[in-house]
């Protein structure tokens, strides 16, 4: 499982890289959305161990199983997808409102515009 | 667009919602789910009365403004930190009540983490809130 | 705290002196005289002290300044009190010089700071045994003789002569910490003291560590080829001039290969280069002063040539040569200061400082003629003044072949010669009785002003008089103290007839009538012109810096996102390959625990490979859209299979609430375009296949790498026991890292108000009328 999520990660990367790398307004706002999908599961990779068993503990409050998922990744995860949330709205709306303004998508025209 | 059937809807759906929202932000400490969870399910309590195109009720709870949610929540947040720092203990240090049983919920903790966690639940609200209503005043531009 | 008080006392006195200045100048002027007395006597007496034989004081405030790389701890040798007593002696002089200098005037309340903080850090350079300690005091007096130098800051050439200094010596301050850390990591000491019983015991130095420093002493004393700053810093005020040029910062440098002189010693190679350095110097000076008509220039032009000198002697390496360095640098530092001092007089009184316009002044002003004529004699090595002793001992100079000391006694000789035609023209030219009276003005100069060079003309004869008995003692510590050896040498100031007494003789002779000889000066010739290309290569350096820079920030700034994502990722791909290529991968781990992937699973990355390929050719922005909720809904999926619900629960809903979003504004966003030519597409999708690749293998490598031990077993023991929580993710967000997600909410009010604050711009705009 984790080499299938290693190139998965990989072809994430992959696309968001290109994507960031176009002029076209429109993608780069995709590319940086992929990003965050990308980084989050970079983060969950990162678990030791990689475990399909809930990190929740028994009525006990002892481990259900032996090997039961790593918590912290997910956690940061949790977190991460949240503020990602929040900055990728304000990402959209930014970019919307300076395309409403520049009248154009094409990222170097806009750095013009900020020059001018 | 506005829909009498949907604003109708709103008012029975929206305090379901509402109190699964708080269901969920009360179990997440033992079972999946938690503030942030729980904050965006409580949010579309709210998103309901946005569907139905007849806006927010102008009274009762559902007529809250994005910014109270979020300073309460902040605050909320802040506040549950102090008790640790009070007692010297350094900020955002557990406190917990003595547990207790009650009927349907079994035992009950309560501790300053759930009083972080609600915090965690109403800024997320707020958030979800100030964005929808922001675009929706933007359309009316 | 004998040896640093009264460092710190003169920083005290620099902070406070614009206030005290402004307010009462009078008893400011006391109180710094006073306390630059008791500071001078103090540094005589501990040299008198070590000059007697006691031990040197040491003083090591590890307690005070405790710090892994720097040291606070002093040590008094000879070399560093002599030069100790020189440094607060003049600084004496120079002190109540500049009072009567600037008068009450605005500059003379902020003239003092720099002046003060100079002297301060000038003392903590020959003082400091901690080599990181003196690199930062050498690195003050830099910065306090800029602000020295560029004084009159309203003039660009000030400004511009400011800079050439503190550039160059500030470049050579910096080769010369890189020798002292590289020499300070070798040996496992910074210690001057330590280095130089290793030196002596025969440890091996790093070539490279031992032309750094010389490069940094080289830079600071001005000696060859970078001697061009010192003339130009001609444009501070006289005062400055004086105490800059004589006994103080141009001398930091020749303290330096003094106090480690073991150290140059050991390597024949460097000792050549110094040697070599010093008379390009010397000769420099002399040739470049030969046209100056500027009395303060000539005198810069003179020092450099006995900066050149004393390197040259230095160099040399024997004891009897390190003698005649003292000698030579005791002497110069008390007639030249005492010569700037009178030529800053001459210039306050008449109006010029230009020869040609002067003569016949000792009718007008007899005392500083007289002053004049005692530096002037001292200088040019008249018996029985201070300066006759460097000279006739450096007659009295012998090398181990007989060629080569005839070749010295020559090359010195000419030198002396020379010189002696530059000082009688600075110091009897604008005099002389026998000439009418030649000069724009003469108006009273302040008393104050005289103390200074009359005082100095007064140690000359003294100190010559008495240096039989008197520096003896001292000149023999401060030899034996750099080479070695001769502490018990007497000085004498006749040694029979000898051909150094000869040689003496001619010089003085020799010189009298080369300056009655030569008295067209001014104008350039070839050899001036041609030693302008050090200046030259200084200039088109800092143009080629600017040029350069310009070039560099167009290249890297450009503004263009695609170039520094180009760069951004080109530069990790190269930096993460290379270090595989070097350090080898470890594939072989890889795929050893391989297990099957279940249906469902290799269905759901299938389908997010879908996704990506949507989101990545798609022109269509709702399938865009498509492909990204397919990607989130992916992820999401994949979360629940892998043991985290919490996580699946969150990102299915944020996933719906971004596609709803986006279909919400997507109608105010652009359409997708291909703006990039192909070839371009090409080249930044090899790249994205790179980077994707690279982050694939490094998520890979990831596995088998854990640099710490993980914390999650505690994190899951701690869960219930002390957080009475089962859901062990929530008990991290919520208890454990709290403070993180306190954060992470701040973040998400932030970005809400963020929209907020985009959105009434906008309304604003709109109720204006403008465009949105």
């Amino acid at each position: 499982m984790i080499t299938v999520l290693c190139i998965l990660i990989g072809l994430i990367f992959a696309g968001a890289t290109f994507c960031l790398l176009r002029r076209s307004l429109m993608r780069v706002l995709i590319g940086i959305l992929l990003l965050g999908h990308g980084v989050n599961l970079l983060l969950l990779a990162s678990s030791d161990p990689i475990s399909r068993n809930v990190a929740i503990l028994g009525e006990d409050g002892l481990p259900t199983a032996a090997g039961s998922a790593d918590p912290l990744p997910q956690a940061l995860i949790l977190t991460a997808i949240v503020i990602g949330f929040g900055l990728s709205v304000f990402t959209l709306v930014l970019a919307r409102s300076a395309y409403m303004r520049g009248g154009s998508d094409d990222m170097r025209e806009l750095e013009r515009e900020e020059e001018v | 667009m506005k829909s009498h059937l949907l604003l109708v809807a709103s008012r029975f759906l929206s305090w379901p919602f509402f109190i699964l929202s708080i269901w969920i932000l009360y179990r997440g400490h033992n079972l999946p789910g938690g503030g942030f969870i729980g904050g965006l399910v409580g949010a579309s309590g709210f998103l309901f009365y946005d569907l139905s195109g007849y806006g927010r009720p102008k009274q009762g709870f559902f007529s809250l403004k994005p910014f109270s949610f979020l300073t309460a929540g902040l605050g909320t947040a802040v506040l549950s930190g102090l008790p640790g720092l009070l007692a010297g203990k350094g900020f955002m240090t557990a406190f917990w009540l003595p547990g207790f049983k009650l009927p349907l919920l079994g035992s009950v903790h309560l501790g300053t983490p759930l009083v972080f966690d609600i915090g965690v639940y109403l800024t997320v609200i707020g958030f979800i809130l100030l964005l929808a209503d922001t675009l929706a005043e933007e359309e009316k531009l | 705290m004998t040896l640093s008080a009264p460092i710190l006392f003169l920083l005290l006195l620099a902070v406070v002196s614009p206030w005290w200045v402004a307010r009462s100048r009078m008893s400011f002027v006391v109180a710094g005289g006073l306390l630059h007395l008791g500071i001078a006597g103090h540094y005589i007496l501990l040299l008198s002290g070590v000059a007697g034989g006691g031990g040197m004081p040491a003083e090591n405030g590890a307690d005070f300044f405790p710090t892994d790389l720097i040291e606070w701890s002093f040590l008094g040798t000879a070399w560093g009190l002599m030069f100790a007593a020189l440094v607060s002696g003049i600084g004496l002089l120079v002190f109540l010089y500049s009072a009567g200098y600037f008068g009450a005037t605005p500059k003379g309340i902020r003239f003092f700071l720099p002046l003060l903080a100079f002297e301060a850090a000038m003392l903590g350079v020959v003082l400091a045994d901690h080599s990181i300690l003196l690199f930062l005091f050498w690195e003050l007096t830099s910065i306090s003789s800029f602000f020295l130098i560029g004084f009159l800051h309203s003039e660009t050439t000030s400004r511009w002569n400011a800079q050439q200094a503190l550039l160059v010596t500030g470049t050579g301050g910096m080769c010369l910490l890189a020798g002292f850390l590289m020499v300070g990591t070798e040996w496992g000491t910074h210690s001057l003291e330590a280095w130089r019983g290793m030196a002596v015991a025969g440890r091996e130095i790093p070539m490279v560590a031992l032309a750094l420093m010389l490069a940094g002493a080289a830079t600071k004393s001005a000696l060859f080829p970078f001697f061009f700053w010192l003339p130009n810093a001609m444009s501070a005020p006289t005062p400055v001039s004086s105490y800059l040029h004589s006994a103080t910062m141009v001398k930091a440098g020749i303290f330096l290969i003094g106090a480690l002189f073991p150290l140059f010693a050991s390597s024949a190679g460097i000792m050549g280069v110094i040697v070599g350095m010093g008379a390009a110097t010397a000769v420099t000076g002399l040739a470049l002063g030969w046209v100056q008509t500027d009395l303060k220039k000539i005198l810069a032009y003179t020092t450099l040539s006995v900066l050149g000198l004393l390197a040259f002697l230095l160099g040399l390496g024997t004891v009897e040569s390190v003698r005649v360095a003292v000698l030579l640098l005791l002497g110069h530092a008390c007639y030249k200061a005492g010569l700037f001092m009178a030529a800053g007089a001459v210039d306050k009184a008449t109006g010029t400082r230009d020869l040609r316009a002067l003569a016949g002044l000792a009718k007008a002003m007899p005392a500083l003629w007289i002053v004049c004529l005692l530096l002037g004699l001292s200088a040019v090595g008249f018996p029985p003044l201070l300066g006759f002793l460097g000279k006739e001992y450096g007659y009295g100079l012998a090398l181990p072949n007989k060629g080569l000391s005839l070749g010295l006694s020559a090359f010195l000789f000419l030198a002396n010669l020379t010189m002696m035609v530059l000082i009688l023209r600075v110091a009897v030219k604008p005099f002389r009785p026998d000439a009418a009276l030649e000069a724009p003005g003469v108006k009273a100069i302040p008393k104050l002003m005289m103390l200074g060079p009359a005082v100095l003309a007064l140690a000359g004869v003294f100190l010559g008089l008495t240096s039989p008995f008197l520096l003896s003692p001292m000149v023999g510590a401060v030899v034996s103290g750099i080479a070695g050896d001769g502490a018990d040498y007497k000085l004498a100031l006749w040694h029979g007839f000898k051909p150094a007494l000869y040689m003496s003789v001619a010089t003085l002779v020799g010189g009298w009538f080369l300056y009655k000889v030569a008295v067209t000066y001014g104008k350039q010739n070839v050899v001036t012109r041609r030693l302008g290309f050090a200046e030259n290569t200084y200039t088109a350096m800092v143009k080629g810096l600017m040029v350069g820079a310009a070039a560099t920030t167009g290249f890297l700034q450009s503004g263009d996102l695609r170039r520094y994502l180009h760069l951004f990722f080109g530069g990790i791909l190269l930096l993460v390959v290379g270090n595989w290529w070097v350090s080898g991968f470890g594939v072989a781990r890889l795929f050893a625990s391989m297990e099957p992937v279940p249906l469902l699973e290799a269905l759901l990355v299938a389908a997010m490979a879908f996704g990506i390929l949507l989101v990545v050719l798609t022109m269509s922005r709702i399938t865009a859209v498509l492909g990204l909720a397919i990607i989130g809904l992916g992820m999401a999926f994949l979360f629940a299979r892998l043991g985290a619900p919490d996580l699946a629960l969150t990102l299915m809903l944020v996933e719906s609430l971004t596609v709803v979003l986006f279909i919400y504004i997507v109608h105010g966003l652009p359409k997708i375009r291909n703006i990039t030519k192909p070839p371009g597409r090409i080249f930044d999708a090899c790249l994205s296949l790179g980077v994707g690749g690279v982050m694939a293998l490094l998520a890979m490598k990831a596995q088998s790498v854990q640099l710490h031990p993980s914390i999650s077993g505690t994190l899951n023991e701690w869960s219930y026991t002390l957080a009475k929580g089962k859901n062990v993710v929530n008990v991290i967000l919520v208890d454990f890292r709290a403070l993180d997600t306190m954060g992470e909410i701040t973040v998400i009010a932030l970005a809400a108000l963020g929209v907020r604050l985009v959105w009434l711009r906008k309304s604003e705009m709109k109720a204006k009328g403008g465009k949105p």
